[in-house]
């Protein structure tokens, strides 16, 4: 049994679902700093899917920091403390930008888009005090 | 050495070309997926690969040796199923297993025990009663169970049910990982190669339109929509299916870089530009309209 909820969906890559269900997983504390992650076959042979596509999610996982390899021992878990100001802003923009012109395209308003990023907040229960 | 290797592989059936000038390679511990539309030449290939079928010109080779000269030594390391498998029908299953087994001095016991299980294989049923998904599984597992190197399947998950196909695909990425198995797989049941799959062949009208592993395709494809409505003088290299509504339009690049990215930057504005990496399902679409298309 693998250590995040993955359920895969036919209609989003296979490798960037696996990246989301990690960085989810971590974001709600179901995967802890410093937790031992499962091997690439071990991953391949629980979804069924080929190992290659594996570590590419890993190496990207690797790159993001949320994973770090320990030659010989295996990945472990890095739960990221918070990012500078600037680099949050960095990170975020594009994809606020893009949800704003969403959010107007559809007649919704500044209150409503934000009762729904509410909303979402606790329905993923992505803890607020990270370390 | 690569398992398996074709040179201008070519079949011509009266005035039909079925296979053109096919050059296509294999690599060992590869899970190849040969893909194309009904008629494309895909079984006419594995046939020739298989030795069944004669070319007309061109040649291919199995672990180096040429298809129309193996002999039964390199059929103990090599595995066929067809996508109608003959097998002897007044047999049992466990019949047929101990019939084959003598034929296969490395057959594995214990992985044959385990497929019957997995398989949920009845073996005290004559083959002539059962269905075409037990068949089908039948074969798979007299294929699997004497460990054979290098493997061609044609239309593998034809007739068997979901369970099944989740445990034949667990069979094979198990032996692969562990043995370095090389698989062929013909198949049009394209969701079940994003999975499986880590190299792509693509037949469109007897020829190779596309050789290339999983992960290079997916650096590449994009699907790109735009927020605004389409300029007139709009146009752009690689790109296929274009589709244009009020206020947004959206098209599928095929060779997408930073480069092309930063150009619809500066064109349309960042946050009006959105692409996405694709599905391989999606990919094999959009690549089979533009071969229709083009035809």
């Amino acid at each position: 049994m693998l250590p995040f909820s993955i359920e895969l969906i036919p209609s989003r890559p296979i490798y960037e679902q696996i990246v989301q269900a990690v960085k989810l997983a971590v974001a709600t504390g179901e995967m802890k700093d410093g937790e031992r992650f499962p091997s690439v076959r071990a991953i391949s042979l629980a979804l069924k899917v080929n190992p290659n596509t594996v570590q590419k999610a890993v190496g990207e996982l690797t790159t993001l920091g949320l994973l770090e390899v320990h030659p010989g021992q295996g990945s472990f878990v890095t739960a990221k403390s918070a990012s500078s100001a600037k680099a949050q802003r960095q990170a975020l923009t594009p994809f606020i930008e893009k949800l704003v012109i969403e959010a107007a395209h559809h007649g919704l308003d500044e209150a409503g888009l934000q009762e729904l990023l509410r909303a979402s907040w606790r329905q993923m229960k992505i803890q607020q005090d990270k370390p | 050495m690569n398992p398996i290797e074709t040179k201008n592989l070519t079949r011509q059936f009266r005035n039909h070309e079925a296979v053109i000038d096919l050059n296509l390679t294999v690599s060992k511990g590869s899970l190849c997926a040969l893909l194309g539309r009904n008629g494309a030449g895909k079984s006419t290939t594995i046939k020739m690969l298989a030795g069944l079928l004669e070319p007309t010109s061109g040649s291919s080779r199995l672990r180096g040796t040429d298809s129309q000269k193996l002999k039964p030594d390199d059929w103990q390391r090599i595995g066929y199923v067809s996508e109608n498998q003959k097998l002897y029908d007044w047999m049992t299953g466990a019949e047929l297993i101990a019939f084959t087994k003598k034929l296969y001095p490395t057959w594995d016991n214990d992985f044959e025990k385990s497929l019957i299980q997995k398989f949920s294989l009845p073996l005290d049923r004559r083959i002539s009663k059962s269905s075409l998904g037990e068949r089908r599984k039948l074969s798979l597992l007299l294929s699997l169970a004497y460990r054979p190197e290098l493997l061609l399947l044609d239309e593998p998950f034809g007739g068997i049910d979901a369970l099944v196909k989740e445990e034949f695909l667990g069979g094979l990425l198990e032996l692969t990982q562990q043995n370095e198995w090389t698989v062929l797989f013909a198949t049009n049941e394209i969701s079940e190669v994003e999975r499986l799959a880590d190299q792509v062949a693509i037949i469109d009208t007897g020829r190779l339109q596309v050789s290339e592993s999983l992960d290079q395709l997916q650096q590449r494809f994009r699907r790109v929509e735009i927020a605004q409505s389409k300029p007139e003088t709009f146009a752009m290299n690689n790109i296929v299916g274009l589709e244009t509504a009020e206020q947004r339009f959206a098209f599928i690049h095929t060779v997408f870089t930073p480069e092309v990215e930063a150009m619809l930057h500066t064109q349309f504005g960042a946050a009006n530009v959105q692409a996405r990496s694709m599905p391989f399902k999606e990919i094999f679409l959009a690549l089979a309209r533009s071969y229709q298309a083009r035809a």
